[in-house]
């Protein structure tokens, strides 16, 4: 019995230096070639313009969201914020696309104050529910109205990936939520080399 | 002598009962409780915390703070890449076990915000459970940008 319990312990100081050592994720490499979902997209900005991504020539990070949202959005929207202060200079040119799947409570103006809470440079992106989810449909996205016997009134399931798209508006990478602002950080210096 | 006995037996088992009863009643603690700040216009914002119990299985089975209207126990499920959230009327908490309540996962969610939650203030969340303890604590408020160094 004791014989057992000694080995147990052994086994379990011996492998509990393992545990330290950080787990490296293979996948934060860029994607050599574009994904082939994703790409140009036309809605309307924050400040109620036309936004054309072919028309932009800068990298933008993207992800599919509302102002409502209790828990995901807020904590995504924090998590860039942590990436774009680890990334310092080289995040310059990077613009955060925040685009809306509540285009009945989300208005431009709406977004615009939302977003201004962050330190993101982020832009607001809404448009006819048709437009949105061709947008959806592209990205290989997608949301669902879900819960609606709560006080707020109804809460959207959604999807929770955040885009990387380089500068010719092409997919490279996508990040899931347990992507840490570090990892994110990774990535992005990547689309600069 | 045979009466002693009996006394003595009887009196270990109230003992016992009372000491079952007091692990019952005061066995879960709840610690590191926090709430995001909300954005204005939005009158709403989600609140986080741990829940250890050292007793008998229970539930978290409402909350509530003056500072909102309403505070809801919603659970959040990932379905391959989708998140999906759900109001439930209690949250189990198992038997010697715990329940936490973080970011990217299950949370409070309040409605109706009485006033702005700004980083620095704080309110008082009343929670109820099921074995009829009744804990209230002070949850501090966070600021999004304190929160993505969490």
């Amino acid at each position: 019995m004791s014989f057992a319990f000694c080995s147990l312990l052994l086994l379990f100081v011996a492998c509990k230096p393992l545990e330290r050592v950080p787990k490296s994720d293979p996948d934060l490499a860029l994607s050599a070639d574009p994904y082939p979902f994703g790409g140009d997209l036309t809605l309307v900005d924050h400040d109620g313009n036309s936004f054309h991504l072919a028309d932009q020539q800068r990298p933008f990070l993207l992800f599919f969201g509302y102002a409502s949202c209790p828990d995901a959005c807020p904590q995504t929207m924090a998590r860039l914020a942590s990436a774009y202060t680890i990334l310092g200079e080289d995040a310059r040119d990077l613009r955060t696309l925040f685009v809306s799947v509540d285009p009945k409570r989300d208005s431009p103006q709406m977004l615009k104050t939302y977003l201004s809470h962050f330190d993101v440079p982020a832009v607001g992106l809404t448009g006819v529910q048709d437009s949105i989810d061709a947008v959806v449909k592209r990205y290989a996205a997608h949301y669902e109205i879900g819960e609606r016997n709560s006080a707020a009134g109804y809460l959207i399931d959604h999807s929770l990936y955040t885009y990387l798209l380089d500068q010719n508006g092409d997919l490279r990478f996508f990040f899931r939520p347990s992507h840490t602002a570090e990892d994110i950080a990774t990535v992005v210096r990547q689309l600069s080399r | 002598m045979r009466l002693g006995l009996f006394f003595i037996f009887s009196l270990v088992l109230i003992l016992l009962g009372v000491g079952c009863s007091d692990r019952d009643i005061s066995s879960v603690t709840v610690k590191n409780a926090w709430v995001r700040q909300n954005i204005p216009p939005q009158s709403m914002t989600a609140a986080y915390l741990a829940i250890h119990n050292e007793g008998m299985a229970t539930a978290l089975i409402s909350a509530s703070t003056p500072a909102a209207k309403v505070a809801e126990i919603h659970v959040m499920t990932t379905d391959g890449n989708i998140m999906r959230m759900k109001k439930i009327d209690r949250l189990p908490i198992p038997e010697d076990g715990s329940a936490t309540l973080q970011p990217g996962g299950n949370h409070l969610m309040l409605i109706g915000l009485r006033r702005n939650l700004a980083p620095g203030d704080s309110l008082a969340l009343t929670l109820t459970f099921a074995n009829g303890q009744v804990q209230t604590l002070r949850a501090p408020v966070v600021s999004f940008r304190d929160e993505g160094r969490r």
